[in-house]
């Protein structure tokens, strides 16, 4: 611990990791600034949920229109004192300019008394114009939430069964079937893998998943934006972060030119094992910080906590993957939360994959430049990979690219669910990001042993 | 310049440009090779390049009033060749679609039945009509027909095309009105607007790929000298603290080279898919639209959109030049030169090289056009002021008492 205590240190002290979590930050602070319309109504709908909870059934129902027959009610008395209060002040304003006049008239006979009511009349007036028009503000601030609430309450009338009686295999199967019809086997694992959806629809319907609210019509767009491009906003950075971090700490002996004197302390070449869990600790917390601060921030500006509950398989939650819209169907019962929570842990497996792959990549290359090109000529082949196979319909191929960790994290925005034309198999993500800790442990650990068998560490070797 | 010739050495290292050249066949496979691969994409994208094409044959960049009327004439020619193409089709000649108009009503019958509630023996009889009237369209002349009478019916609504008669009202600006009027009422050019869409397109994916591979191939120039502790020997040389001012000139000079070695490349991708018939053409096109802040021609517009990139390739290298200068390790190196990408090839590149000098928004949100020549105006501050770095740095380093 005292030797990655001691790496993380050589970390800590680069200023330009520093800096570059700071544009990260601020990157994700512009994806925030920009995240789509629609926050006033999902609001809203946290606010109802809060109160009423997030099944939609009759007694929801109920409450919601009388929320918003009481809003409505509130809104004519408030309006209509506040038409009360703008004739006030029509008046207030007419005594205070004839005020004014009197105190003209007073002040060429000397009397101050006059023209202290004058000036008392005319700031009343002011003050009373000035109530008018925060009156006037007030009023139509409190009519968007108004507005939000009756369309969500629009919204669960016009709600149905969606899971009772859904069939995979019709809305799905046959038609991911059709599209991998090249290849045999592809077509065998895609109708295997929605005759195991199918139980899951039927279990979903069961508890009536499809009947939460979540956050109404504005589900599907916060859904992906929060899943599909800020939190994968932060996996990428965080591995990003990682991966140079374990390619620092890895060539850092070789580019101080301490080797002879690291590597002939009394713990030797096992430097490298300490360097390895240092640079993954670093990506861990780099991670950690990114998803803190920035998710942190979103939810200051949208009402998510109030949503925690609801279950990613409401019926407003949607996906659409060649060019089919289908429901959220995933392998597990997943509340918003646990969602969130999975889809972390799952970022976090990542993140350590990225940096399994760094410092392989950092123990056969020795320089750092060229580690890093090694890692983005793997990540953007792997993306070339997966798109060649499919264009060339070498889909058993395509499978396997698919579970390198590049095509895992671009498929963030349908993580845990059927995944559509480019998962095979259930839970396929969690599958790919053991595969990438796996597979490149396994080659870090070759890596190590290969360095350890040198005869000689120097500078030209 | 034997210096220079070793500085150049130092940067175009085998195995580095061996690796940008990989991640070069990889980006262009996963980004701009389907604009080259589909640059007419689909029958009606053809076809439009097909009769454009030929029109700049026969009228040249322009098509008058009396050259407009010359197209009725093509029309007949064209559903003649129709007749004769579906009759040689059995199912159509079957069918009594060997006519171009029959089969048009035959068409428009078949998608107006397409709305209305239908048996599973209707919806049979649909799938095998649909079946039908897709073997016609492919196998003829039709979607030239129809993009024809399209020009056609464009050209004659641009020609009865009023001014602008509230000025007020109106979403463009004064300067923006003007410009307006002034391409309306001058040169009738047809640019199609596919060829327009697609070049701007494929600028885009050419401005990020020439700064990513700018940046990689001189960020570790500067980097390398000072791990190999080379600069104590270089200050004391002959050539003493002037070797900075040559090794700053050598990563300029191979940003240019660089950035027109990408610029060939792609250059004669896209020429290999005919965009250049329409050099001639002006870039306004009056009957598509796309309104142009200059009168240039299609094949002037290309030539400024490659000086545009030259001049984004050589800032990137100047500003990755200036960074290299102060880092210590190539890991701190790539965390400037990641940010330098994403800001100055992601978002500016890409913005800076999509359908410059038209009339286009800063931002998606927004709510005005930029004036005319931001684009050059942008190009040439930023690299003025990359440039002002590299000449200050050079400048800082000869002013040092010593060297720590």
């Amino acid at each position: 611990m005292r030797l990655a205590g001691c790496e993380l240190r050589k970390l800590a002290c680069l200023p330009a990791l520093w800096a570059f979590l700071a544009l990260c930050l601020a990157f994700n602070g512009l994806l925030v600034a920009t995240s789509p319309s629609g926050r006033g109504a999902f609001n809203a709908a946290g606010a109802v949920t809060a109160d009423l909870g997030q099944r939609v059934d009759a007694a929801f129902l109920d409450s919601l229109a009388a929320r918003c027959a009481a809003r409505a009610q509130g809104a004519e008395a408030f309006n209509a004192a506040g038409a009360g209060t703008a004739v006030g002040a029509q008046d207030a304003g007419t005594a205070g300019e004839a005020g004014s006049a009197g105190d003209a008239a007073a002040a060429d006979a000397g009397n101050a008394t006059t023209g202290d009511a004058g000036d008392a009349a005319a700031a009343g007036s002011a003050g009373a114009a000035a109530a008018a028009g925060a009156g006037e503000a007030g009023s139509a601030a409190a009519a968007a939430p108004a507005r939000d609430e009756e369309a969500l309450l629009a919204a669960a009338r016009s709600m149905e069964d969606l899971y009772a009686g859904y069939d995979v295999e019709e809305e799905l199967a046959g038609f991911y079937a059709a599209r991998v019809e090249a290849s045999p086997w592809a077509v065998q694992m895609m109708r295997w893998k929605y005759a195991q959806m199918q139980p899951r629809v039927e279990h979903l319907a069961h508890v009536q998943a499809d009947w939460d609210l979540y956050a109404g019509p504005s589900t599907h767009d916060a859904h992906q934006f929060l899943f599909g491009t800020l939190l994968s906003a932060v996996v990428g950075e965080a591995c990003l972060c990682a991966m140079l971090a374990m390619v620092y700490l890895v060539g850092y002996e070789f580019q101080h030119r301490t080797e002879q004197v690291a590597y002939a302390s009394r713990t030797g070449r096992r430097l490298a094992c300490g360097k390895v869990a240092a640079g993954l600790l670093a990506g861990m917390a780099c991670y950690a910080l990114l998803a803190a601060a920035t998710l942190g921030g979103f939810f200051l500006a949208w009402d998510w906590p109030h949503m925690m509950g609801a279950s990613v398989s409401s019926q407003w939650n949607y996906w659409v993957e060649s060019m089919v819209a289908r429901p959220f169907l995933t392998w597990a019962d997943f509340t918003v939360g646990q969602y969130l929570a999975a889809c972390s842990a799952l970022g976090a497996a990542l993140v350590a994959a990225c940096g399994l792959m760094a410092a392989a990549c950092g123990m056969l290359a020795r320089n750092g430049y060229a580690a890093a090109l090694a890692l983005a000529l793997l990540c953007t082949g792997a993306l070339a990979a997966r798109m060649a196979f499919a264009s060339a319909e070498w889909w058993p191929a395509y499978y396997a690219a698919m579970l390198l960790p590049t095509n895992v994290w671009l498929s963030a925005p349908a993580w845990f669910t059927e995944g559509g034309l480019s998962a095979i198999v259930p839970w396929q993500e969690s599958v790919g990001a053991g595969f990438g800790v796996a597979l490149f442990g396994l080659a870090c650990v070759l890596a190590a042993r290969r360095f350890g068998r040198k005869d000689i560490v120097s500078w030209n070797s | 310049m034997e210096l220079l010739g070793q500085e150049l050495r130092k940067i175009w290292r085998p195995g580095l440009v061996a690796c940008i050249a990989a991640l070069g066949v990889l980006y262009y496979l996963l980004f701009p090779s389907f604009l080259i691969g589909h640059f007419n994409n689909g029958a009606t994208a053809q076809a439009d390049y097909d009769l454009a094409a030929g029109w700049v044959a026969r009228f040249g960049p322009t098509m008058e009033p009396e050259e407009r009327a010359q197209l009725d004439a093509q029309l007949a020619a064209e559903q003649e060749e129709f007749g004769r193409m579906a009759a040689a089709l059995p199912a159509a000649s079957g069918a009594g679609l060997a006519d171009f108009d029959a089969f048009e009503a035959f068409r428009e019958a078949h998608y107006a039945a397409a709305s209305q509630e239908a048996t599973p023996q209707q919806a049979e009889a649909f799938q095998a009509e649909e079946a039908l009237i897709w073997e016609v369209m492919d196998n003829t002349n039709f979607f030239v027909i129809q993009q024809l009478q399209s020009f056609m019916d464009c050209y004659d609504s641009a020609a009865q095309r009023l001014p602008a008669q509230d000025a007020e009202a109106s979403p463009y600006t004064p300067a923006q009105q003007a410009r307006i009027a002034e391409l309306e009422a001058g040169a009738r050019g047809y640019l199609p607007w596919h060829v327009r869409e697609n070049t701007a397109a494929y600028g885009s994916w050419l401005a990020v790929w020439t700064v990513l591979s700018v940046v990689l191939l001189l960020s570790p120039t500067l980097v390398r000298d000072r791990l190999h502790r080379v600069r104590p020997l270089q200050w004391a040389s002959r050539r003493g603290r002037g070797a900075v001012d040559v090794q700053m000139a050598a990563g300029m000079l191979s940003a240019l080279v660089l950035s027109g070695a990408n610029l060939a490349v792609y250059g004669a991708l896209f020429a290999s898919c005919g965009p250049l018939a329409f050099a001639e053409c002006p870039l306004y096109s009056w009957v598509w639209g796309g309104y142009a802040w200059f009168d240039w021609t299609f094949g002037q517009y290309l030539a400024v959109l490659a000086a545009l990139l030259v001049a984004l390739g050589l800032a990137a290298g100047a500003a990755a030049l200036f960074l290299s200068r102060f880092s210590g390790s190539y890991v701190a190196m790539l965390l400037k030169a990641l940010p330098l990408f994403v800001a100055l090839g992601a978002l500016f590149g890409a913005w800076l090289l999509d359908g410059p000098f038209y009339f286009k928004l800063p931002y998606a949100q927004a709510a005005s056009f930029v004036p005319a020549g931001t684009e050059f105006a942008c190009a040439g501050v930023l690299l003025a002021a990359c440039v002002a770095l590299v000449v200050g740095a050079c400048a800082v380093q000869r002013r040092r008492e010593l060297l720590a």
